[in-house]
């Protein structure tokens, strides 16, 4: 069996081939290192920066979906507009971004496989010339809440519904509080929500950072992981890029209707005062 | 505590490699693409790594490395690729304290 949504992945070969036919194509890059676009990124290619463009920095909450409209308006996007997001740490924030369209309805989006990092090692060329955008008109639907968890959702339904903690073993025990490529200081406690379970989300990613098969994944999530196929599932990690990176697995490629992404994540929930979290002996 | 090192090939650094640490469970930790200087850094906790690297065209090489408690660890990885694309063996790392 294959994926459930397989056009929600295109190839580095395709995207390469059609680089040259940008009619309604939209190419966008969305990375942790939001420098990486100003020196080299993919002929054609608009960015999307995830802090400054995606959030609200007053309320740490996504942009209200009058700025959404605004931000694909201004990069040229309609309702209709295929888009293409890549970027790099194995598509993390790339993932990110397409679970931000999907949440304000954007259908025809997909994701480049294997990100960037692919992209760069089969040494594929960048580009640091800017396109210009024709500005176009948007109109978004409201936000799909559906496929997201908030902050009380996540503490009412501890040890009810299936969260899928996609750190590492490392942040998920407890010894670091961050990925091992960040500094280590940060304020909440380290940890993870009772009931959760660990599952990398690395361990769906083949060496060069493609997604793996539908069986792979299947067996990773639904037999290993104890995901239903047709129940709810939370996934969560720091702040909400590596667990779109899995809601995009169990969504989209395992066609997990009810899995939602909580992208408040480590950061929110390891910071609440009065709520358990569980700690495990590092190995 | 901290993982940092240089990555080279034919004693030229590489730009653009990226590294991976890999945790003692076998899982992906974190990683990094290496700078203009071919360097890297990491903050990982005491304990065995495994640094694996992917370079630009295909190449990998990958080193295990021991994290003492209070101690920085240097990883100098070099690749000389052999007509087959072979890479050579690479020097030990050195740890500091």
């Amino acid at each position: 069996m294959g994926y459930a949504h397989p056009d929600v992945l295109i190839s580095t070969d395709e995207v390469a081939d059609r680089l040259g036919n940008h009619e309604n194509l939209h190419i966008i890059e969305v990375d942790e290192d939001t420098t990486a676009y100003d020196e080299g990124h993919l002929s054609g290619a608009l960015s999307l920066h995830w802090q400054k463009d995606v959030q609200n920095p007053g309320s740490r909450d996504v942009v209200d979906q009058q700025t959404f409209e605004k931000l694909m308006g201004e990069r040229g996007i309609d309702e209709s507009s295929e888009v293409i997001l890549y970027g790099g740490n194995n598509n993390w924030f790339a993932a990110y971004g397409f679970w931000f369209l999907r949440y304000y309805g954007h259908e025809n989006v997909r994701l480049m496989d294997g990100g960037r990092k692919k992209w760069e090692l089969e040494q594929r060329p960048l580009t640091t010339d800017k396109p210009a955008a024709t500005p176009a008109s948007y109109t978004a639907k409201p936000p799909n809440r559906a496929i997201r968890a908030f902050r009380d959702e996540v503490i009412e339904q501890v040890n009810k519904t299936p969260m899928v903690d996609v750190r590492s073993p490392e942040e998920f025990n407890g010894a670091l509080a961050a990925p091992a490529h960040l500094p280590q200081e940060q304020a909440q406690r380290n940890g993870h929500i009772p009931g959760a379970v660990n599952i990398p989300w690395s361990r769906a990613a083949n060496e060069d950072g493609t997604f793996r098969s539908a069986d792979e994944l299947r067996e990773l999530y639904v037999g290993k992981g104890g995901i239903e196929a047709d129940g709810p599932a939370i996934a969560y990690c720091r702040i909400g890029e590596r667990s779109s990176f899995t809601w995009v697995v169990l969504h989209e490629l395992l066609g997990i209707d009810r899995a939602k992404n909580y992208d408040g994540s480590w950061t929110e929930y390891g910071s609440l005062v009065g709520v358990p979290i569980e700690r495990t002996p590092t190995a | 505590m901290r993982l940092h090192g240089r990555i080279s090939r034919a004693g030229l650094p590489v730009e653009g490699a990226y590294v991976q640490l890999i945790g003692p469970s076998g899982d992906f930790t974190a990683e990094v693409r290496t700078d203009e200087s071919g360097r890297f850094l990491f903050y990982p906790v005491a304990g065995s790594w495994e640094v694996r690297v992917s370079l630009p065209g295909g190449s990998h090489t990958e080193r295990s490395v021991t994290l003492v408690d209070g101690q920085s660890i240097d990883v100098q990885l070099s690749v000389d690729e052999d007509e087959h694309g072979q890479p050579a063996p690479a020097p030990p790392e050195s740890q500091t304290g």
